[in-house]
Parts: structure tokens; sequence; C-alpha cells
């Protein structure tokens, strides 16, 4: 069954152009420049209950915009979006109940109250029963280690804290449904392993469909089968992390190892040197020659050591995002 | 319900966090309050009666003033930024009326007010000792206390839709200034209006302002017959339904342009 289902998404933004300084202000007062946006651009995916799967891309691909319109902050310019059968837009207090939408750049928590205020008005607030409430906070706070802050005003607690304490206050109610937006933003690497273990732990013990985005490729390695790339409000690659590789990845490496010393022109004559540094050299050759390469190779040079891999997955994300073509 | 109890309590432990802000703010309430006290005691000074009002009618007016405006326009919600900032998000994800939420702040934040209004007032009261205007008939005092709670609710429509202003521009203050400019003057805050010239004052009548504060506080001095007061709880009524009509219809529209920025 489709949990989240998006079909022709699109999003507008209208936006005021200014020109900097205080000229620039007048004139924009005076002869106000809207350039229109296109922040998502006929957007069509599928989420089934229980997947979790990675939203990825550069920054201002759309993702953060897709991920509020699926939580019904935004209103969609068009397509259709349903997520566990309702329209986001519309907000019914059962739908709102069964999700929740956590942004690793802002705060839900009540700056001046400790975080545990703002669990027990969230408490109310999605009628959680007393019993529940417990036992999810105790669960939680004790998995991410925060017991001891709990009655600490929110601004002394450091991002870190703060994060988990948002993420716990966002699961209250034990959504089915969970939109991560950077979740672990700014985070030291020790603090984004326990907050992924938490998430891949909330995941399988609730069935709950999550979809993230991050930046951080290790959040997505970890977490997500599934991947979503999307550019320039369009997807580009809808499928499991490791088939990435085979869409992508024009090139294969091959790191040779070599006996003795040779003239390294002539090795550059039969395929691209990417890296020298004797007696290890790395070649990039193009997938469908390296049988070819790899023969002369062996034929013309003295090879003590062959090694052929696909290019990793990082390498071939950040080519996406660089915006290189893709064949 | 408890969610509403929950909400009032965590707004008043807000502003616990800030002490001294709102000591100061409450001090430069009782400063305000007593230039105007002394104003009118000097004008009134060798006089019996000032503009057709009694020394102790005038008192009244001036010593009951605040207590009202806290009740009606005294909160610290800003709709606008909240809005324009993006923190309005937080409210639309949760499954919460989201002007039901404004209100219970509002009524946390009048409820907090009012009770430092009455202790500061009868502080004044006791070490001024000025001599007051007492309503006792029961039929003024009914119609004071509706109308107050009118004027609560128009106050609140009108606020929330010039805050929603803030979904088309970031210049929300601009027109919310100029309200408030107005609305200082016209509301009778700081003389009562019927000592305005005749045509200013009938025309002041016809505008929500003289609602927020005049209109209560002057049914309180029994200064008006039955038939103007009604009339005049016939124009809040029209304007509460106009502003609630007016907020619904800016926030439907509204929310389709809300870009939750910086969210």
């Amino acid at each position: 069954m489709n949990i989240i289902s998006v079909s022709h998404l699109t999003k507008y933004y209208q936006v005021l152009q200014k020109e900097s300084g205080l000229s620039g202000s007048l004139k924009s007062l005076f002869n106000p420049q809207y350039n229109l946006v296109k922040a998502v651009n006929d957007l069509s995916f599928t989420l089934q209950q229980g997947e979790l799967v990675g939203f990825i891309g550069p920054n201002g691909a759309g993702k953060t915009t897709t991920l509020k319109v699926l939580s019904g902050l935004l209103y969609p310019t068009s397509g259709e979006v349903s997520v566990l059968g309702f329209t986001p837009f519309e907000r019914n207090n059962t739908y709102l109940k069964s999700i929740s939408l956590v942004m690793g750049q802002k705060n839900q928590l009540w700056w001046d109250l400790p975080p545990i205020d703002t669990f027990h008005l969230n408490k109310e607030i999605y009628e959680v029963s007393d019993q529940e409430f417990q036992r999810t906070v105790s669960e939680m706070t004790h998995l991410l280690n925060i017991e001891q802050i709990l009655k600490t005003p929110v601004r002394k607690l450091s991002l870190g804290q703060r994060m988990k304490c948002e993420l716990i206050a966002a699961l209250i109610h034990r959504p089915q449904v969970l939109f991560l937006d950077e979740p672990t933003i700014g985070l030291d690497v020790v603090m984004q392993k326990t907050l992924r273990d938490f998430i891949k732990e909330y995941n399988r013990k609730y069935q709950a469909t999550i979809l993230l985005t991050s930046h951080y490729m290790e959040d997505v390695k970890e977490l997500c089968k599934r991947v979503i790339i999307i550019d320039k409000g369009k997807i580009i690659y809808d499928g499991s992390l490791s088939k990435i590789t085979q869409k992508f990845a024009t090139n294969k490496k091959i790191t040779l190892v070599l006996a003795k010393e040779i003239d390294l022109k002539s090795l550059a004559q039969v395929t691209e040197v990417k890296e020298i540094e004797f007696p290890q050299v790395i070649l990039n050759v193009p997938r469908n020659k390296v049988s070819q390469v790899t023969a002369k190779l062996l034929q013309k040079f003295p090879v003590a050591d062959l090694n052929i891999e696909e290019e990793q997955i990082e390498d071939i994300i950040r080519k996406i995002f660089s915006g290189r073509e893709l064949s | 319900m408890k969610k509403y109890y929950l909400i009032i309590l965590s707004t008043i432990d807000e502003y616990i966090a800030y002490v001294l802000n709102f000591v100061m703010w409450r001090v430069r309430v009782i400063l305000r309050l007593l230039v105007v006290y002394f104003l009118w005691s000097a004008i009134f000074s060798g006089n019996k009666t000032v503009f057709g009002y009694q020394q102790n009618e005038i008192l009244t007016y001036i010593l009951l003033t605040p207590l009202i405006s806290s009740l009606i326009t005294g909160s610290k919600s800003d709709i606008g930024s909240e809005i324009h900032q993006g923190n309005l998000a937080n409210y639309l994800l949760r499954p919460l009326s989201v002007f039901k939420y404004w209100l219970t702040k509002d009524l946390a934040d009048k409820l907090l007010n009012i009770t430092f209004s009455i202790i500061e007032l009868s502080v004044l009261v006791l070490l001024l000792k000025p001599d007051l205007y007492w309503q006792s008939n029961l039929q003024n005092l009914f119609l004071f206390t509706l109308s107050l709670v009118l004027s609560l609710i128009l106050y609140f429509f009108l606020n929330n839709s010039l805050g929603f202003l803030a979904f088309w521009t970031a210049d929300y203050w601009g027109p919310r200034f100029l309200v408030l400019v107005i609305q200082e003057f016209l509301a009778g805050g700081i003389f009562p209006l019927d000592i305005l010239p005749r045509p200013l004052f009938i025309f002041s009548l016809v505008t929500p302002f003289p609602y927020l504060s005049y209109f209560p506080l002057s049914i309180y001095l029994g200064k008006h017959d039955l038939i103007f007061t009604m009339a005049g709880i016939g124009i809040t009524c029209f304007w509460i339904f106009f502003f609630y009509q007016l907020s619904f219809w800016l926030w439907r529209r509204g929310l389709r342009k809300f870009s939750a920025e910086g969210r």
C-alpha cells in the first residue's frame, strides 16, 4: 500500500528581487521585480509502509519544499499529493496526529522553558495517554541519553542536546510518517551516529515510513536502502542506493601495482591516468573499455597486481551535485 | 481542555523567565498613568466640572483606563512576526486550531496583566486616595461587562486581520503603526472622547476604536442612555462580524501564499 504518493507535484514561488544597498531597496520599493522560482517541478514518487528513503540533492534542489508540501505547510501550485489517504494541505487533525516534520535548522521547543514542558504540552495537544507518554519519554530519553537535561531551559542546551529533544518532542505521538529535514546538521560524528541509530530503531520498531534529507552521505548510506535524487526541482534518480553506480558510473577505477619502473607516458596512451604514487597507479577507464584496457595493460606492462573497482557512491553523488552531465 | 490550560501556564512561565522585562514594563504603565492622573488633577484645581465631567468621574476614567486596556488591547502576541519568521509552521503542523491557540495565549497575557493592574491600582488608590465614582446600577454594570467581552473579541479579530498582512508583505508593521496611532487617539485612552468637538465625536463612534476603551468606561460611568448604549453595542457587533470575516478570509488566502520562510 502506498503511504505517500506524489504525482506531478509543482511548487512555484514569487521571489522579490532586490539590488544591494539602499538605492536598490528604494528601487525595489517603487518598482518591485519578482522572479518565478520553480522550487519543485513535476515531481512524482511513492513510498510504501515502513520504507526509509533518503531524499538527496544539492542546496536549493527542492527537498525542503517537498517536505513542507507533504506535511501540509505549503499549498502546491499543481499536482496531486496524498499521504495516508489524506490531502496534506487540508490539515485534518487525524492526519496531523499521524505525521511529524523535524527540521534540523529550527525548533519547536519553547525557548525559555525546559524541554519536558514542551513534551507535556505536545502530549495534551496530540491527546496521548499518560501511560503511553511516560513510556515514550522514558524510552527515548534513555536511548538518546538525555535524562539529566530534561529540566534545563532549552536556551541553555547545546545544539546536539537540543536536536535530541526536538526529535523526542516530534515523536511523542508516535507518528506513522516522519519527515526529517537534515536532522544531523551541525552535529559532531558521535552525535550523528546516535541520532542515526535512533532513527533506524524508530523505523524498525514502529514500522514508520520515513523520508529523510541529509547532506551527509553517511546518514544516507547507513539508513536508506532507497534514495531519491533531486536536482533543480526534478527527480534524476529513484531507486536503490547500490544501483546508483550501475546507472551513473561511467567509469571504473583500475588500480595497478607495477613490478618495476616504466615510462608513464606510454601508460597515458592506453588510458587516463588519475593518480601516480609509485609503484601504485590509479587509472580511470570508461566502463565499456575495461576488458580491452585490462588486456592491453597485462600485455604491455610489468603488472604485479591489478584491481578493478566501481566508483565510490560519494564520488558519483558529488558529480551529480556539481551539475556535471550524466550519460 | 487541558491543553489550553497548559498553554496558559507555559505562557505565564515564559514571562517569569524575563522578570525584569516584565517589571519594567509595568513600571512604564504606572508612570504613564501617574502623568495623566496629575495632569487631570491640575486641570480640575479650583473647578467643579470640566467638559461636563465631575472630578471623580474623570479620575475614575483615568484610573480604570489601564485596567481596561490590559484586558482588551494588552497582549504581546505578534502574529505578523510569527508569519514573517515562519514560526507559524510550528502551529500548523499540530492538530490544534491556530486561532484557539492564539486566543489562549492572548488570554494568558491578559490574565497576567489584569492581575498586576488590579494590584497596582489598589496601591495607587490607597496612596492617592482619589475621590472615585462607584457604579451601583446593576443594568449599567451588566452592560459594562458585556461591552468589555465584546471589545475583547473585537480586538482579537482586528489584531489578527492586521497581523495576517504579513502573508503578503514584510512591511506589515506599517499599517499596524498607523492603526496604533489612530487607536491611541480614538480609543479614548488619554481623555474621554465626548470632550471632542461634536462632529469628531460622532465620527469616532462609527469606527471600531472607541469600543476598545472609551465606550465600556463611559457605560460604567453611566454617561449614556440605554438607546445610545445599545447602538454602541450594535456597532461593536458589526465590527466583530466584519473583522471576523476579514480575518478568516485573509487567513485562508494567506495560507496559500505562506512559504514557511526560514523553516
